[in-house]
């Protein structure tokens, strides 16, 4: 029984070895400069980001950048370049329709984030300075929360989004 | 271990829960919940059922619930939220020696959420920081674990100080996870016995977390972190005593 019980125990340290050192599992994570971010505003950040991204994008007017989405894309894909700080998303709501191939971009300006849409299988982490991606297809129509998933300090619980599938 | 303190603790965790319910709304959160209570609390009857005769009521198994359902992303399918308490309450009957469990519960079974569902973690109810600060000091006082946190917080602080200035400002003072620190870290049946055991737990799991934030991005480091310190309490308990 004793002999058992290390073995368990054996068993679930190896576990922890093979998480802890295990590749990471989002779909991709790409450093980006980070000279600009602590030294800029969320609205020179999308200015910067202009130069780096090859999409392109509309920039929100003033005032308007959590109401809806950034977007465009070509043809399939619908993009979205989204920014992550404390303790927020901006866009904080994007919209696509029902059957859309959906690309996300996300990067984090201060601490290190992450995104997860979990009825879409969207989970991501990220830290400043990476720019993670995550694509999924929207196939089911509704409102479904987008949610930070690392802890990210004491505003973290209220840090939400809303992706809406009409 | 009185049984008062952890009435408190599920006083104060329920209040929270409570209240976040409501903030993010009761039908992505509240069904996962009462699955996951109901899943914990059924299998820790029936097993200290089986091996006393006699029923037992629930308490841990309600916390190591609610920590669960708290912490794992809302909006859960169903047998989501019955397998990870049951993997929970498993581990804290089947994984112990002299007696006392070997890893936090709730932890154990978030860790299986991880590998099994690939779930991350939401953390919905860590807010709002007074109200968990005084409940946590309250609860972390009663478990007589006060000098664990403490020792947490100045070295995950110092940490972030000389490792990651570019990072750290007063405000990183506010931005701990004090429900992990207060409710979780302190766990009496998974921490040290001794006092100084206790600060050197709370140093290690310092290192750990703030090690595993920092290298490793695809798994919550405060759940790697206090299973892989967990390991290290056994060993404690032995070489470092009062």
């Amino acid at each position: 029984m004793v002999k058992i019980k290390y073995l368990l125990i054996l068993g679930i340290i190896s576990l922890f070895l093979i998480a802890a050192c295990g590749q990471q599992t989002t779909p991709s994570i790409v450093s980006v400069p980070e000279e600009d971010d602590h030294e800029h505003g969320v609205d020179d950040v999308h200015e910067d980001e202009e130069e780096h991204e090859e999409t392109s994008m509309e920039v929100p007017a003033p005032g308007n950048e959590d109401v809806e989405e950034m977007a465009v894309a070509d043809s399939n894909v619908k993009e979205f370049d989204i920014i992550a700080k404390n303790w927020e998303f901006v866009p904080s709501v994007i919209t696509v329709n029902k059957g859309d191939k959906v690309k996300l971009n996300i990067r984090s300006i201060d601490v290190a984030h992450g995104i997860a849409i979990p009825e879409f299988n969207v989970d991501v982490k990220f830290k400043p300075g990476e720019q993670a991606i995550a694509e999924f297809i929207a196939d089911k129509a509704g409102e479904f929360s987008i949610i930070c998933n690392v802890y990210c300090g004491r505003g973290h619980s209220g840090m939400r989004g809303l992706l809406v599938v009409e | 271990m009185s049984v008062n303190i952890y009435h408190d603790l599920i006083f104060f965790l329920s209040a929270l829960t409570i209240y976040n319910v409501f903030v993010i709304g009761v039908s992505k959160t509240l069904p996962q919940l009462l699955i996951a209570i109901l899943a914990a609390s059924s299998l820790d009857i029936l097993i200290n059922y089986i091996k006393t005769k006699k029923i037992i009521r629930p308490y841990h198994a309600a916390i190591t619930a609610l920590f669960i359902a708290t912490i794992l992303p809302t909006g859960q399918a169903w047998y989501v939220s019955v397998i990870m308490p049951f993997i929970a309450i498993l581990s804290k009957h089947l994984i112990n020696i002299n007696k006392r469990h070997l890893f936090n519960p709730a932890m154990f079974g978030l860790f299986f959420s991880a590998l099994l569902f690939n779930q991350s973690s939401q953390w919905w109810a860590t807010s709002p920081l007074p109200v968990i600060l005084i409940f946590g000091l309250f609860i972390a006082y009663k478990f007589r674990r006060l000098h664990l946190a403490l020792s947490y917080i100045v070295t995950i602080l110092l940490l972030g100080f000389i490792l990651a200035p570019s990072t750290f400002s007063v405000a990183s003072i506010l931005n701990l996870n004090y429900f992990f620190i207060f409710f979780m870290l302190v766990e009496p049946m998974s921490s040290p016995i001794y006092k100084k055991g206790r600060i050197l737990f709370g140093f290690l799991a310092a290192v750990l977390v703030f090690s595993f934030s920092t290298y490793i991005t695809n798994f919550s480091p405060y759940i790697l972190a206090l299973l892989a310190a967990n390991l290290f309490v056994p060993l404690i308990n032995k070489y470092v005593r009062n």
